[in-house]
């Protein structure tokens, strides 16, 4: 993946932001005070000159002051306070000290200049004595009435305009009190704030300036630290996991950051271990799995070798045909088929309980202790026996209690007499030529071999004719599942041995109903041996 | 398959719900070996056995075999197509059947 934004740069811009943020609030804020320690400055310089003005005036001579006759009796000392005034107004460097009466009967909305000097070097409009005028605004004339009634000992008044360039100044106003502390005028004195917007500017510029060089100065450290502590650890943790990811499970990834990302490295160098354990381990399981297979596979060979595979007697009276398939690799089913003599054909078709090697280890003795009793067989009575001595033979030792359940039968080929002893096995289909009609066999239900010791079993006997056909099998066919889990149930194994032909090659008959039952099945996986004998006898 | 059981004095009830075959009945067999000790009446209830394969018949006989030194055992409510099953290989005749 191509990095679009790396963590540096993100970080960085987040850290700007901030920086940006914080230093805009700090210069405002210190913008703000420095403006408000100015004024106050101004201020106090103000009502300092203010205060000296004061002990030249007299409030008693208000009234002298008023008359403007230069030939006049008071004429002279008016004259004196003005030169006192002109002299503090120079060397204060204010811009007006007046005296001024507002009209309280206008409620403060006019005033009224009494006496007033203005700074020789000021380019202003000097108020002459007598001279009235409307109160500027609502906040003077809140100034003048607060004098007046509220009895403040000065009110203090700022205009500066930021915005448009001109110089502010402040006006500071002192009552004049008579004697009886009534008052009668107002004494103002008005000073210009002329270095307050230079100050001003000068401290928003450095302020500014030095902000953004710290600003820089720290993102430039930070990204050197943030590389070397975040970046370059993440991209040597990516590095190597790409190389582990192409192969290499020796790599380790050394990162010592003493972070979340040398944890994440020791997690990366710890899975990378597991997973070669696990690869090992996987490694060791599969080649015991491919021997166990490969041996499996030996042992299926061996099972299929030992059930009979050649079916031709070289004989007419009758014929045979089997075929078995495993579910799992070894099974548990057989069939055998042998003749004791020339007139006696021996068949059995048995299904070991379970599956797998102990299933098939089972099937192999079953198969041959059957084997050995039935060949010491020698009148057509005793073939009980025989199944009842290998039942008991079974039973000896076996503490796993396996069993088998075995449809055995041995027929005389020349009278078609059919004996046989059902062990617990479905009982075969038998096809009767003469009506053209397969019915079930009557079985007895005899236990099944290996369970129980001294069980009792019968025998039961048919006469099969020329032409009839018996068909045995496992549970395999008739409990067949399809993906539903339905059974192919006996009931449709015999309806279809009814529909198809039962005089065909016994080869094709047995493909056919392997057919029909495939087609049950579906795509579901085959749950049990399927083993299947016919014998006719011609 | 679920395998429930209930210890009512020394009566153990076991219901076996679902389909018991080769794929399970190992299970069942660890299952009562580790709970028939001491038990002198196993009953089986097959209410809800839909299905048993011969696998499953080995580990009734296996029980069967050691209930018949230590006390009895008997099959209750089984189902029409397990007791074809059972019939069919003879267990029928050999074990207790209630219904």
């Amino acid at each position: 993946m191509k990095i679009k934004k790396s963590i540096t740069e993100k970080i960085i811009f987040d850290v700007v932001m901030a920086l940006v943020i914080l230093s805009i609030l700090l210069s405002y804020m210190g913008y703000m005070e420095f403006t408000v320690a100015i004024k106050d400055q101004y201020e106090d310089s103000a009502l300092r000159t203010a205060r000296t003005a004061i002990t030249f005036a007299d409030v008693e001579k208000i009234p002298e002051y008023n008359d403007k006759d230069t030939d006049g009796e008071f004429y002279p000392e008016t004259m004196e306070l003005v030169k006192e005034w002109q002299n503090l107004v120079d060397t204060q460097g204010v811009t007006f000290t007046y005296i001024f009466q507002p009209n309280v009967e206008k409620n403060y909305n006019e005033i009224r200049f009494v006496l007033s000097v203005m700074n020789s070097t000021a380019k202003s409009t000097h108020f002459f004595t007598g001279h009235t005028m409307e109160t500027e605004n609502e906040e003077y004339r809140q100034a003048y009435q607060d004098i007046y009634e509220n009895k403040k000992e000065y009110v203090s008044k700022f205009f500066y305009d930021e915005l448009n360039n001109v110089d502010g100044f402040v006006t500071v106003m002192l009552p004049m009190k008579d004697s009886a502390g009534e008052v009668k005028g107002i004494l103002g004195v008005t000073r210009p704030m002329e270095d307050l917007r230079y100050f001003s500017k000068l401290y928003l510029h450095d302020m500014l300036i030095a902000t953004a060089l710290i600003s820089f100065l720290i993102i430039f450290i930070y990204s050197t630290y943030l590389n070397k502590t975040v970046v370059t650890p993440i991209k040597t943790l990516s590095d190597g996991v790409r190389e582990i990811a192409s192969g290499d499970l020796d790599k380790k990834i050394d990162i010592k950051t003493g972070d979340e990302v040398e944890h994440l490295a020791i997690c990366f160098n710890a899975m990378t271990d597991e997973l070669q354990e696990y690869m090992k381990n996987l490694t060791k399981v599969t080649a015991d799995k491919e021997r166990i297979a490969t041996e499996l596979n030996v042992a299926k060979d061996i099972q299929l070798g030992m059930l009979p595979h050649d079916f031709n007697f070289g004989r007419e009276d009758f014929e045979i045909f089997a075929t078995t398939n495993a579910a799992k690799m070894v099974g548990g089913d057989f069939y055998d088929f042998y003749l004791l003599d020339e007139n006696h054909l021996v068949i059995t078709v048995a299904d070991v309980s379970g599956k797998g090697i102990p299933a098939s280890l089972f099937m192999v003795i079953s198969k041959t202790v059957l084997k050995n009793f039935a060949t010491f067989a020698t009148t057509p009575d005793d073939y009980a026996a025989v199944v009842s001595c290998a039942n008991d033979q079974l039973c000896q030792g076996n503490e796993e209690m396996m069993f088998v359940t075995v449809f055995f039968g041995v027929l005389e080929i020349d009278s078609g007499r059919f004996i046989y002893v059902n062990g617990g096995h479905n009982p075969p289909v038998i096809y009767h030529s003469a009506d053209n009609h397969c019915e079930f066999l009557n079985v007895k239900k005899n236990f099944v071999l290996g369970g129980m010791e001294d069980v009792p079993y019968q025998q039961q006997e048919i006469i099969l004719e020329k032409g009839d056909l018996l068909f045995a099998y496992t549970d395999g066919v008739n409990e067949a599942m399809n993906e539903q889990n339905e059974e192919y149930t006996s009931e449709r194994l015999l309806e279809f041995m009814n529909a198809t032909n039962c005089r065909a090659d016994l080869k094709d008959l047995l493909a056919a109903v392997k057919a029909d039952v495939s087609k049950h099945v579906g795509a579901a996986e085959q749950s049990d041996d399927i083993t299947m004998m016919a014998l006719r006898r011609n | 398959m679920e395998i429930k059981k209930e210890l009512n004095g020394t009566t153990l009830t076991v219901q076996i719900i679902g389909r018991l075959d080769a794929s399970n009945a190992q299970e069942l067999t660890n299952e009562l070996n580790a709970s028939l000790d001491g038990v002198k009446d196993l009953i089986f209830d097959f209410a809800n056995l839909k299905y048993i394969a011969s696998a499953g018949l080995r580990a009734l006989l296996m029980a069967q075999k050691r209930m018949n030194k230590q006390g009895s055992m008997k099959l209750c409510h089984v189902d029409e197509t397990v007791m074809e099953v059972l019939e069919m290989t003879g267990f029928a005749d050999l074990m207790t059947i209630e219904n």
